[in-house]
């Protein structure tokens, strides 16, 4: 212990690190200031467009180009400080939109077809059919009617849980990335960008390297297809091999006109 | 101390994965540490402009680095290491004392403490602790029950005064919810000096909050 602390000391030492304490209490009514959306939005901005290889960003209207270095500094004028007491501290804190552009269009759909298959039901046969007909033809209109209008009412409801998952749920893919070409065989992949590394590092070597020691090229000269493949294997080494997966896809999207890419996807 | 260790491990795997190129990973983690990082530099920088400059450093540094992040080191850690040398960087930059979190630097660290104990305590002022000896105004006195609001502000107030290594490890364990070893691994302190830090920096804000301890009968 300390020299100079009694043992109450101790004691609300310990209390304080159970988060037991008052400091602790009145810490926690301290107004929980937060920064503002228009700061959010560029940390966000930038942390897209610093992931996005150069080559892709052109493609994106959302993202800029700019990879290295990092996007300008952005600080936007500040509102009036205001009281937001309603941090849990681990609350994702995202813009409302940020759910799927097709579900409201979706939903719609939905209560379009359904609304038209009604209007077909109810128009059903015409009204020169014989009593017996027309009865029938009642009956099978009202239960069409009747099943779209269940259909329509499961559409809904689709679309509503559809939504409720959308926004508890981790946000979803900006909408311009296409989806990740699939991984059948991951050892044979590893197998293959080691050969490929090792055929690029040859490449780049002087012919009198067995003499002399080649220097080692500094990180930011290594070219970023080499250092996202180096990256995939080192995960694999490690023991990580779904994280391998998942960058060696990753990497296949990014860099789909890249030599190596359709020899992993198995393409001519 | 269950749904810590999952979170941690679940921050480790989000970072690893934006670092090889998944982007939508980062929002999450941007989500859950923003709010903390944040009050940790108001309340070190004592405006929001400098705490909003520092906190987007932080992030843009982050994301300069996501590559080399190794999931091994606890990812709260590497941002607020991060987060740690960008806030000396600025002292050092500005020349102001570390020991103060006002803008205006009027104030000496000893002249900011009397104010304060003199509000708080006569007893604490006089550096005596003993609720027994104390025989000032009961009205103000130790004895007298503050309410809420009186030691959230008298809190705020001491938490301006304290020394600036006091301060960030208070805050990095409240905020930042860091056990010993984490703030040290940050702070480049040793534990035992963490430790210190944070007893001390508890003894004053305990005195802010009325929560003093009596003095041993003699």
């Amino acid at each position: 212990m300390s020299s100079g602390n009694g043992p109450q000391d101790d004691a609300a030492f310990a209390a304080f690190l159970a988060g037991e304490s008052p400091v602790s209490t009145a810490y926690d009514n301290l107004e929980r200031v937060e920064p503002a959306p228009a700061l959010d939005a560029a940390i966000l901005a930038a942390a897209k467009a610093a992931a996005i290889p150069v080559g892709r960003a052109a493609a994106t209207t959302a993202a800029p180009a700019a990879l290295n270095p990092p996007p300008a500094r952005v600080l936007p004028a500040r509102p009036p400080p205001a009281e937001d007491d309603d941090d849990d501290g681990d609350t994702a804190v995202l813009p409302a939109a940020r759910r799927p552009r097709w579900i409201i269009p979706a939903a719609l759909a939905a209560g379009v077809l359904a609304a038209v298959g009604i209007g077909f039901s109810v128009s059903g046969p015409s009204p020169a059919v014989s009593d017996g007909k027309s009865a029938l033809a009642s009956l099978f209109a009202r239960r069409a009617r009747e099943r779209s209008e269940a259909e329509k009412a499961a559409a809904e409801a689709a679309a509503r849980e559809l939504e409720v998952m959308v926004m508890e749920g981790p946000p979803l893919p900006p909408s311009f990335e296409p989806d990740r070409p699939q991984v059948t065989d991951l050892e044979a992949s590893i197998a293959l960008i080691r050969r490929e590394l090792v055929s690029a590092e040859r490449q780049e070597a002087p012919a009198d390297s067995a003499t002399a020691e080649a220097p080692v090229a500094p990180a930011d000269m290594i070219q970023p297809r080499d250092r996202r493949l180096a990256k995939i294997l080192e995960l694999y080494d490690e023991g990580n091999p779904d994280l391998a997966r998942d960058a060696l896809e990753i990497f296949l999207r990014d860099f789909s006109d890249d030599p190596v890419s359709p020899r992993i996807l198995g393409k001519p | 101390m269950l749904a810590l260790m999952v979170e941690a491990a679940d921050d480790a795997l989000l970072m690893t994965r934006y670092g090889i190129g998944d982007v939508p990973s980062f929002a999450p983690l941007y989500a859950r540490h923003k709010g903390p990082l944040y009050r940790y530099f108001v309340r070190q920088c004592g405006n929001a402009e400098t705490a909003d400059e520092l906190f987007q450093d932080v992030w843009l540094r982050l994301i300069k680095a996501r590559e080399r992040f190794e999931p091994r080191v606890p990812f709260t850690v590497y941002l607020y290491r991060i987060a740690h040398n960008c806030l000396v960087e600025h002292f050092r930059k500005s020349g102001r004392a570390l020991t103060s979190a006002s803008d205006t630097g009027q104030f000496r660290v000893e002249e900011i403490r009397e104010a304060v104990a003199e509000e708080i305590d006569p007893a604490f002022a006089s550096g005596r602790w003993s609720l027994v000896e104390w025989d000032g105004d009961p009205a103000r006195g130790p004895g007298a029950a503050l309410t809420g609001a009186e030691r959230t502000e008298r809190l705020r107030m001491a938490l301006e005064t304290l020394p600036m290594e006091q301060r960030e490890t208070f805050l990095l364990r409240e905020e930042a919810g860091m056990g010993l070893a984490e703030i040290a691994a940050v702070t480049g302190a040793n534990a035992e000096a963490v430790k210190s830090r944070l007893l001390n920096a508890l003894k004053t804000l305990r005195a802010a909050v009325g929560d003093l301890a009596p003095a041993d009968s003699r």
